[in-house]
């Protein structure tokens, strides 16, 4: 019995036959590298001495918010140890710090994240370095992870740059002022462990029946000295209601609009802890009332 | 001199590998080519996934993610998958379990978005002792295009917010007449006003027009850009927004509003026009906004 002519591309019905697999096997060049697999170096140039440890600093700029550091440690036994601290940092706006007892191997990586998306401003900074000695950042030797811990966006060792409290675009959120009481100016306290770019400050001034021309200031002082002054440019007479409404490099309308008048900010002032935002009336009356103060920050967390 | 390039015949078999000599000087260094040591950092061990999280504001996206993983017995596997995020900027997330070895290399690419701002990508190593959705190894996260593909190793891990956004035009559905025009910003996204433009018809109804420009977020902070002047009965103006305006005399061809260069805008702000006498027949038209903007929360 003959065999099938290769040639031939009909059966005997007429029909094609299906190509033998020969004529499509795949001639891809072989790897000539080699590679090691059983004795392997540790994949880490993170290697954790018997007495190093790691240290955890955290600045919360709103309380109750869980941090989670994950770490995997190549113990020299070649087992892979995951670990997990996490903590409530409660203390708002006051840099903490924790150190926990490592083992000796290699660390593989390191990972901070929170498990809850952070409302509008709500921010932590977290740092996580090795260290030998006494618990204190001064004695770290390597820094692993630093920046603004947020849910989804996990600081990470070896793949993360450490970031400074204020590097990055901030976050932004506004934030309402309480009335002061009548006849006084709103004073406005930035908070402790924060830093605020003044992006819009909104207020309303009713004032009473006793006759006075009032004129008011925007004001940022350090706590000492006044570093930036913006005058609103309208004379507010007795029985009138008017909203200040000001921010960065609005036109001066210093004749009411339903209401409002506008005038600019001083522009990328930076206020830190023990900054005053407030307002100076002058000519200022004891039945006069500010009123719906808001501001609109751009904020970082500052541990200097 | 004068060596004749040799000639395939057609159907001959393939050149041999001394036609093809590479003359170089040869290194005083040797190097392994049996028993190397992996080539990675990344060792992905028994149970580990990778994990891909990818957001995007464009129609029709595709994400193709590409890795190679050296195998616990020394094979090379190449591994891809894509993802198919929504246009509504909301979150995919999509993990593959990977066999033990050491992961040599990834990379992300999109098929539709062609600027920073549109696509976001997050790849990382999960290791199920950390709980779901917990990273145990951050690979990369960035925006990715048609035309970038950001990697592992060597490239970087930031915020969607991080960097310049996308800057575009938004066009604003007009209102019914009588009424005013508002353009929220999208879920998971954040704005900057850059510009904006919008044209105000009035009716004959008499009175006096005022058009403001609201820029409300959320948490209650509102500013309101007046214009530079009144709008009478009868007549077609336009509005031009942006910052750093100089408020001049009365212009005849147009209306301004100065707005800040700095106000970012989260899910919840919106800019609106809020017209002050507004007539019933009165139209907004041709609303026209030039944004900045970035995917958040995601």
């Amino acid at each position: 019995m003959s065999r099938q002519d290769p040639n031939d591309k009909t059966n005997i019905s007429g029909g094609v036959f299906a190509p033998s697999t020969e004529q499509f096997q795949v001639r891809s060049a072989s790897a000539s590298v080699g590679f090691e697999t059983d004795v392997v170096q540790p994949p880490s140039s993170g290697y954790i001495g018997v007495d190093d440890r790691i240290i955890i600093t955290a600045l919360a700029c709103n309380g109750n918010v869980p941090v989670f550091v994950n770490l995997r440690i190549l113990r020299p036994d070649g087992i892979i140890v995951p670990m997990q601290f996490s903590n409530l940092w409660s203390f708002v706006g006051v840099q903490q710090t924790q150190s926990f007892e490592l083992m000796e191997g290699w660390l593989l990586s390191c990972t901070v994240t929170t498990n809850s998306a952070a409302s509008q401003g709500q921010f932590t900074f977290v740092s996580v370095a090795l260290y030998r000695g006494t618990a204190n950042f001064n004695n770290a030797y390597m820094t692993l992870c630093s920046g603004i811990a947020k849910f989804n966006c996990p600081l990470s060792w070896p793949a993360m740059v450490p970031q400074r409290d204020y590097d990055g675009p901030g976050t932004l959120f506004s934030t309402s002022i309480g009335p002061p009481a009548a006849g006084t100016d709103i004073s406005f306290l930035v908070p402790v462990g924060q830093r605020w770019q003044i992006l819009s400050f909104r207020a309303t001034l009713t004032t009473a029946v006793a006759v006075a021309n009032r004129f008011v200031t925007f004001v940022i002082d350090d706590g000492a000295n006044i570093v930036a002054e913006a005058l609103t440019g309208f004379t507010q007479a007795a029985s009138v209601v008017n909203t200040y409404d000001l921010f960065d490099t609005a036109a001066y309308v210093p004749v009411p609009v339903n209401l409002t008048t506008s005038a600019p900010t001083p522009s990328g002032i930076i206020a830190t802890a023990n900054f005053h935002i407030k307002t100076v009336t002058a000519n200022i009356q004891a039945a006069d009332q500010w009123t719906a103060g808001k501001l609109l920050v751009r904020a970082w967390p500052d541990t200097d | 001199m004068g060596r004749k390039i040799p000639v395939a015949a057609i159907g001959a078999a393939p050149a041999s590998a001394d036609e093809f000599q590479i003359y170089t000087a040869r290194p005083d260094v040797r190097f392994l080519s049996r028993g190397v040591q992996p080539p990675s950092q990344v060792y992905v061990s028994v149970g580990d996934d990778i994990v891909v999280g990818c957001a995007s504001s464009v129609a029709n996206e595709t994400v193709t993610v590409s890795y190679r993983l050296l195998r616990f017995d020394g094979e090379l596997v190449l591994g891809q998958f894509a993802l198919h995020p929504k246009s509504d900027r909301s979150l995919t997330v999509y993990s593959e379990s990977l066999a033990e070895g050491f992961l040599l290399s990834v990379s992300c690419k999109a098929a539709a978005a062609t600027t920073r701002g549109q696509t976001f990508v997050r790849v990382f190593l999960t290791d199920p002792a950390f709980g779901p959705g917990q990273p145990s190894y951050m690979l990369m996260a960035d925006y990715v295009t048609t035309a970038m593909a950001p990697a592992h190793p060597n490239g970087r891990v930031l915020a969607p917010t991080e960097g310049p956004g996308n800057i575009r035009s938004v066009a604003i559905a007009a209102p019914g007449a009588g009424a005013d025009f508002g353009a929220p910003v999208p879920v998971n996204a954040r704005w900057r006003l850059i510009s904006a433009e919008a044209l105000l018809t009035t009716s004959a109804a008499a009175g006096v027009r005022t058009a403001l420009l609201d820029i409300q977020v959320p948490g209650g902070g509102v500013f309101v850009c007046p214009p530079q002047q009144n709008q009478n009965p009868s007549v077609g103006q336009f509005y031009y927004a942006h910052s750093i305006v100089q408020y001049a005399g009365s212009v005849a061809i147009g209306n301004f509003w100065a707005v800040s260069p700095g106000i970012i805008l989260p899910t919840g702000g919106a800019i609106v026009s809020v017209t002050l006498n507004i007539g019933l027949a009165d139209q907004w038209s041709n609303i026209i906004l030039m944004v900045e903007e970035w995917l958040d929360n995601v």
